[in-house]
């Protein structure tokens, strides 16, 4: 039984119209790269404390809600590590928004997780992985953001529409402030329908549901972030691939599904970008010839991940199989297997997890690695 | 490392199958109602009435069908339980710890009760229902950890017990000299000794998400169903 173990909950306070909860959430692992040979750098053979969330959670009536949610581990290593390049999935400050539900559409504003993409929109909490996709953790686009989501539900709630308009310069924007020089904004559409009945973003299916159930979603967003004459982006904005913010207009769309049924469960996503830079010169077209590149670069790829939970022994095993391009213009692809089991020792409140990495195709022009396998062993606890 | 693998697969699907088993039992029929999210349903004395409360704090008047003859006014914030005694419907206010009384013939709430939990906020009262052995109000919350309030009429808690026999607890209702609990992850219905809530039998129902038990005049199992709002009809209970 999973919930056999007693165990201390969030702590609530109320006061008749106004609750606040306080949460938290703690992870560390053990990191093991496996180097192809001649690399001799094992930095990477470490302890790491991954996650020291605090959150308040709170609700006044029945129409006003807030959050913010802080991850002191991030904030500590972002001090250490300024100037660096930012880690998307683990940013520091994981929310911080007001949300109004009391009309047909539910308005929220602050700083949050964006309504893109299934596999960003899964809680890390609930998942069997020590780290998301590659595609999907934030390297290719950004995973929050300072703005308005607006949110409709129907049809039981089977039907999610979201809609809203951001920075655009994605976690980056906490430590810039600004926007850019272009001062424009990014637009976000997601729209999702489940069968049977709603569907929650998690991954694996430990309520073992006695019926299928299936989501379908789609989304796309786009910006357009040409820097006037003489201007040019905040540095170490484009992140780890110079992907999430360009100079130029940048067109992203993807599509995703889930099914569960009986502790069965999978994922399937798909992401294109369709970037222009605005000069003709920029490292995207990797010097090629205007007539082969025609101003346009295509990045993308996708994954798929199947989870079985097996409730008598506590256990949940996931597969994930990931395949990218980082650049149309350049031959080469990514290809990853990861494979994850987690012993569930309270649900997903305290959970051991294993991750076992491993590189089956390298592009070895444009992400060349030292590694050719990676295990991260762990653990984490929510309170 | 294919081996590696086949070995890690094959000693996972050994430990699968260790599975504890409740008899499962098959509903006869089950009924769409319109009230969003039902969370909870209690019958009153006579059977012919059936009230329903909603996630949005909403509590409903409906025919044993679940066909909704009217409203109460007033408006809580997440309505998780609810139990018929005497001419007063009590509701179970989950994120504010509150319970409050209505009276049967307007609808009208007269009065207003705070019992103080400081679990998770949607970890609160999930349950309520009333102890005809023991003559007090159970405040049940829903995990993390399932705790079993016993209340006396002022809503004072008078004794607590610890449930660790289902991952959650999502509805409870006294019948026959028992106290059945639901749990909503677990997908059972546990029959439990009144006095010590040690569970006696337990049965599998496949419903999804089942939130509310009731027991209709006759005696039939009736389960409120959530996210697909329904009410699903069983026959009565093998004792």
């Amino acid at each position: 039984m999973l919930g056999s173990a007693p165990a201390a909950a969030q702590h609530t306070f109320t006061n008749g119209n106004h609750s606040l909860q306080l949460s938290g959430f703690v992870s560390a692992y053990y990191n093991h790269r496996f180097l192809k040979e001649g690399e001799l750098n094992r930095k990477n053979n470490r302890f790491r404390l991954r996650d020291m969330q605090l959150g308040l959670n709170g609700r006044v009536g029945k129409q006003w809600a807030y959050k913010v949610r802080v991850d002191m581990a991030d904030l500590a290593e972002t001090a250490m590590q300024s100037g660096q390049t930012l880690d998307p999935e683990n940013p520091g400050l994981m929310s911080a928004f007001i949300e109004y539900t009391g009309l047909p559409v539910d308005i929220k504003v602050g700083y949050d997780k964006l309504p893109y993409s299934q596999g960003s929109m899964l809680s890390f909490d609930e998942s069997v992985f020590w780290q998301r996709g590659q595609l999907l953790r934030g390297d290719f686009f950004s995973r929050r953001d300072i703005g308005i989501t607006l949110t409709h539900s129907m049809w039981k709630q089977r039907i999610n529409l979201y809609a809203g308009v951001y920075t655009g310069l994605g976690e980056n924007i906490i430590g810039n402030n600004d926007n850019d020089p272009s001062g424009r904004l990014e637009y976000i559409g997601r729209a999702d329908v489940a069968y049977p009945a709603r569907y929650r973003y998690v991954e694996a299916d430990i309520l073992q549901v006695p019926v299928p159930m299936v989501r379908a979603g789609i989304n796309a967003r786009y910006t357009n972030k040409a820097q006037p004459a003489g201007q040019q982006l905040p540095s170490n904005i484009g992140g780890e691939y110079g992907l999430r913010v360009i100079d130029g207009k940048r067109f992203a769309y993807g599509w995703d599904a889930s099914f569960q049924y009986r502790g069965f469960s999978a994922q399937f996503e798909a992401q294109v970008l369709r970037l222009e830079p605005s000069q003709a010169g920029s490292d995207l077209f990797y010097n090629t010839d205007a007539e082969v590149n025609k101003g346009i670069v295509r990045s993308g790829g996708w994954q798929a991940q199947v989870n079985y939970c097996a409730l008598p022994a506590k256990s949940v095993l996931s597969v994930r199989y990931e395949n990218y391009n980082l650049n149309d213009l350049v031959a080469g692809e990514t290809q990853r297997l990861g494979i994850g089991y987690a012993y569930l020792i309270n649900g997903y409140k305290a959970v051991v997890k294993l991750h076992y990495y491993r590189i089956m195709k390298e592009d070895a022009k444009l992400e060349p690695l030292k590694w050719t396998d990676q295990v991260r062993v762990g653990m984490s606890y929510a309170f | 490392m294919k081996k590696t693998y086949f070995l890690l697969a094959a000693a996972f699907l050994v430990l699968s199958a260790f599975k504890a088993t409740a008899p499962l039992l098959k509903y006869e029929h089950f009924k769409s109602i319109k009230v969003p999210e039902p969370s909870d349903i209690a019958f009153d004395g006579s059977g012919q009435v059936l009230y329903v409360v909603s996630d949005n704090g909403i509590l409903y008047e409906c025919t044993p069908e679940g066909k909704v003859l009217r409203r109460a006014a007033f408006e809580g914030m997440d309505f998780e339980g609810v139990e018929v005694v005497g001419d007063y419907i009590y509701v179970a206010d989950e994120s504010l710890r509150q319970v409050h009384r209505f009276d049967r013939e307007h609808l009208k709430k007269d009065k207003t009760w705070y019992v103080p939990y400081s679990g998770g906020r949607n970890k609160g009262y999930e349950s309520l229902a009333f102890n005809r052995t023991t003559e007090r109000f159970v405040l049940i919350t829903e995990k993390d950890p399932i705790v079993i309030k016993e209340l006396n009429g002022d809503f004072i808690p008078v004794n607590e017990y610890a449930f660790t026999a289902a991952r959650d607890i999502s509805g409870a209702r006294y019948h026959n000299g028992y106290m059945y609990l639901l749990s909503d992850e677990d997908r059972k219905v546990f029959m439990c000794h009144p006095e010590t809530y040690e569970v006696i039998k337990s049965w599998k129902i496949e419903v999804l998400n089942p939130e509310g038990i009731a027991f209709d005049k006759d005696g039939r199992l009736v389960i409120a169903a959530d996210d697909l709002e329904r009410l699903y009809f069983f026959g009565s209970l093998p004792q």
